[in-house]
């Protein structure tokens, strides 16, 4: 059976740096509630986040593009779905092209078989597929597919299905891309669990190319692991004034638990200590401390993962492709596990060794 | 360091005047609301310097002894001499 492998990975963020202005935006928030900034100061500390970036221009300066914030967040007054998703299609676009842009694929351009994009952000159609296609001057003969509304472990269902391509038709070169747009969707809000979301999501892209070229990372298998009783943990739901996002504080814990039951379905044979390179989505702090204590990880085991969390915070399904993207060197043999958490409670993983 | 007293102290700020929390007892029935119980994660994990596992960030469903036990845990793992 033909291997498939990721060959290339680049990535891309917005160009304004909104972390700090999206804290004071929280912290607004709060005026009338000491109690809560209090908390909300204290769980900011914890976060492990120094920077998130987006097409939402804090101070306005428009100078890179994109729109300000005082236009599109009005105070009393914050848009609505469908205004959302049109600033969605304005940026999308650009983002997407800026990642595909760093993959300098040049000739290689015009042997791309299939486009496979996940994104849970927005949507439009005729869609990102065919805008990028069309800017970056990819063929028209390419098969199109947009995984729509997976969440964050959505790039390992991306890279499944490239791979299952791949292994189907050995020439095929896949382009895969994971865009989210996540500073679309922030709320007017006096809840807390609201308001600490806005201290983690972030925008941002990964462009791939998945062939049977035996270069970077071969994708072995993978697994997804389903923790019972746990569908209300992460929802996702379209609202009208942007998308819904709920993300319960007992999610750290439950992947905690859920892991350490089923390292070995996920591991499929090979031993904790089989493992060098762990491409753990970042999903926030607590997250990535859940997973390391359930597997028993060195502190150096998820420092790529906390390195991206801490310069790019959690652009959802791209996340964990910036992750990648860091280890695609890897000597020959050098073996290694992804995983991405999401709405199920569902834990994506993916076995991966080097080629390097 | 006394642990239990330190704890007793920690979970003492937010319960009511002249109420005591028994070791049996979970804090979510003793009569704290879920931010005094986010509180007190964080309070436990600022005074003895140690990150409480994930389970227990949910401390309200734990019982004191539970969160005693943990704290004890914690402060065993941590390395010598570490602050």
């Amino acid at each position: 059976m033909t291997l498939a492998h990721i060959n290339k990975i680049a990535t891309a963020v917005p160009p304004y740096d909104v972390h700090k202005a999206f804290i004071a935006f929280a912290r607004s928030l709060l005026d009338s509630d000491p109690r809560r900034q209090t908390l909300f100061d204290r769980m900011l500390d914890r976060a492990d986040i120094e920077h998130r970036y987006s097409y939402i221009s804090p101070d306005g300066v428009l100078d890179k593009g994109g729109i300000a914030a005082t236009d599109f967040y009005r105070r009393g007054n914050f848009p609505s779905t469908g205004a959302r998703m049109k600033a969605f299609e304005a940026q999308a676009p650009l983002l997407a092209q800026a990642a595909i842009d760093r993959l300098e694929i040049g000739p290689e351009r015009d042997r791309l078989t299939h486009i496979v994009i996940t994104c849970c952000t927005g949507f439009s159609a005729p869609g990102l597929d065919l805008e990028i296609m069309s800017r970056c001057g990819l063929p028209g003969s390419m098969e199109r597919t947009m995984v729509g509304f997976m969440g964050c472990y959505a790039a390992i269902n991306g890279l499944k299905l490239a791979r299952h391509i791949v292994r189907s038709e050995p020439k095929a070169r896949v382009l895969t891309l994971n865009l989210e747009l996540c500073s679309l969707h922030l709320k007017e809000t006096a809840s807390l669990d609201e308001i600490l979301s806005f201290l983690i999501f972030a925008d941002g892209c990964a462009a791939s190319i998945v062939s049977a070229d035996p270069v970077g990372l071969a994708m072995d298998s993978f697994r997804a692991v389903l923790v019972p009783d746990t569908r209300e943990l992460i929802t996702w739901n379209i609202g009208d004034n942007g998308f819904d996002m709920f993300l319960s504080g007992k999610v750290p814990g439950t992947i905690q638990e859920s892991l350490r039951g089923s390292a070995d379905e996920i591991l499929d044979g090979a031993s904790l200590t089989d493992i060098e390179l762990w491409a753990v989505h970042p999903g926030g702090r607590s997250i990535l401390d859940a997973v390391e204590r359930a597997l028993s990880l060195k502190p150096s085991a998820l420092a790529p993962s906390r390195r991206v969390l801490r310069s790019f915070g959690n652009m959802s399904s791209a996340t964990v492709m910036f992750v990648l993207q860091q280890m695609l060197r890897a000597s020959a043999g050098t073996r290694g596990c992804a995983m991405s958490f999401g709405p199920g409670l569902i834990a994506e993983t993916m076995l991966f060794h080097g080629t390097g | 360091m006394d642990i239990e007293n330190e704890l007793r102290a920690i979970v003492g700020r937010k319960l009511n005047p002249g109420i005591e929390i028994e070791n049996s007892a979970k804090l979510a029935e003793a009569g704290l609301d879920s931010l005094d119980v986010v509180e007190i994660a964080f309070d436990v994990e600022d005074k003895f310097r140690i990150q409480l596992p994930p389970l227990a960030s949910q401390v309200g469903d734990v019982t004191f002894q539970d969160l005693m036990r943990l704290v004890e845990e914690q402060l065993a793992a941590k390395p010598a001499g570490a602050a």
